[in-house]
């Protein structure tokens, strides 16, 4: 049996149910050389020998990327995102069980694989974020939980708490950062932060594409400040020009949520934006967007 | 699919392609097609949508293998 068995597995599985998807995972081979052995890993920890749940995470995985093929080709000839209100999206996709367990949670952890963009992110994560990664940390919107499973990786001391309003987030990543073997080092809270904004105060915060999913992102990355020590670092993403079906909040360049950090008393010590594909003449592509910040207050 | 809407499926798979002499027939898959990648998936739902005046949702989309795959999907929408 080959080293990257449940890759291949995987690969099949995506060039059945999408014969259009058939060199995805080929590309992607060329993105890092350990690229192959990570994906193997979490494949291997979450489905192992399961060819149906590995076809359903193929399904899921195509149908996430399809929805956001297709809104960005409107976005493209509107320029705006499809309105929707805040309780619309919780309703619609974070509290819609099934949505979340067979498209948008599997969906995105296979990005994290399969998109360029997301693969790119996570590296700027390890590099500018991981030295930082001590003590506790917080994540909040953990979506799948896989940032709090690779800061539970980077370091085996640290201890971590995911907040969510998603009961169905909350527990896959619970299946996730378990199937890792974390489990006892990481903490599940159910919470809305803005609502109901967490007391504790952490060296470390990160939010990972949860920015664009609000109606007052400023409002957020005020709660996010104030879970972060002063002197504490925070990791903080988010999409550009990249319409999704909970996207909300539209950011064109990096220079307008660096300003809502700074107003929210972040300094930002480094950012990167990544594209998805290159651009044909002027058309927007969609960008992922990571800052790396220090509270200052 | 009467005649006229198969020449005109015939027609949006060769512009979406980039090629007049595409000959779409039933068992076809994005593997026979050069450029039948994601992006040009999408293009090509797209341009059916505008064509034949349908609606197809992801899940639909995301489902048909082959070119028949597709044309039943379409007879069902049409009739
Ligand atoms: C795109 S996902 C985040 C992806 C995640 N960081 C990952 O790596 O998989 C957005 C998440 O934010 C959560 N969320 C949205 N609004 C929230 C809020 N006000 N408080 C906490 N979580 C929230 C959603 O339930 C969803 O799970």
């Amino acid at each position: 049996m080959s080293t990257y068995s449940t890759v291949e597995r995987f690969e099949k599985a995506l060039s059945k149910v999408a014969p259009y998807m058939a060199q995805t995972v080929q590309k992607s081979r060329g993105y890092a050389p350990d690229w192959e052995a990570e994906f193997e890993e979490v494949l291997s920890r979450l489905f192992g020998s399961d060819d149906q749940a590995l076809a359903e995470a193929a399904q899921g995985y195509v149908e996430f990327s399809l929805d956001a093929l297709r809104l960005h080709k409107r976005f493209e000839r509107e320029g705006v995102y499809l309105h929707k209100t805040y309780q619309e999206v919780a309703e619609a996709v974070y509290h819609n069980d099934a949505y979340m367990f067979e498209t948008y949670l599997p969906g995105i952890l296979m990005t994290q694989y399969l998109w360029i963009h997301h693969y790119s992110q996570l590296q700027f994560f390890r590099r500018v974020f991981g030295p930082h990664l001590t003590g506790r940390f917080a994540d909040v919107g953990v979506g799948t939980g896989f940032f709090s499973r690779q800061a539970l990786a980077h370091n085996r001391l640290v201890r971590g708490d995911g907040y969510d309003i998603s009961k169905a987030s909350l527990h896959y990543a619970r299946r996730q950062i378990d199937a890792f073997d974390f489990g006892d080092r990481w903490t599940a809270h159910k919470q809305d932060v803005l609502r109901t904004p967490p007391s504790e105060r952490y060296p470390c915060v990160l939010s990972v594409e949860v920015l664009e999913h609000l109606e007052d992102p400023p409002a957020f990355l005020e709660v996010l400040a104030g879970m972060t020590q002063p002197g504490g670092h925070a990791f903080v993403t988010a999409a550009l020009t990249a319409p999704e079906v909970d996207h909300i909040y539209l950011y064109r360049d990096c220079a307008e949520v660096i300003h809502q950090l700074q107003q929210a008393g972040f300094a930002v010590l480094a950012h990167q934006e990544d594209l998805a594909y290159a651009p044909k003449a002027d058309e927007p592509v969609p960008r992922s967007a990571a800052f790396f910040c220090r509270q200052e207050n | 699919m009467d005649l006229d809407q198969q020449a005109k499926l015939t027609e949006v798979f060769r512009t979406v392609f980039n090629d007049p002499d595409l000959e779409p027939h039933e068992e076809m898959t994005a593997q026979d097609v050069p450029d039948w990648d994601s992006f040009n998936h999408v293009y090509l739902i797209t341009m059916i949508e505008e064509q034949f005046s349908v609606s197809l949702t992801t899940k639909e989309v995301s489902r048909f293998q082959n070119v028949g795959d597709l044309i039943q999907l379409l007879d069902s929408k049409l009739n």
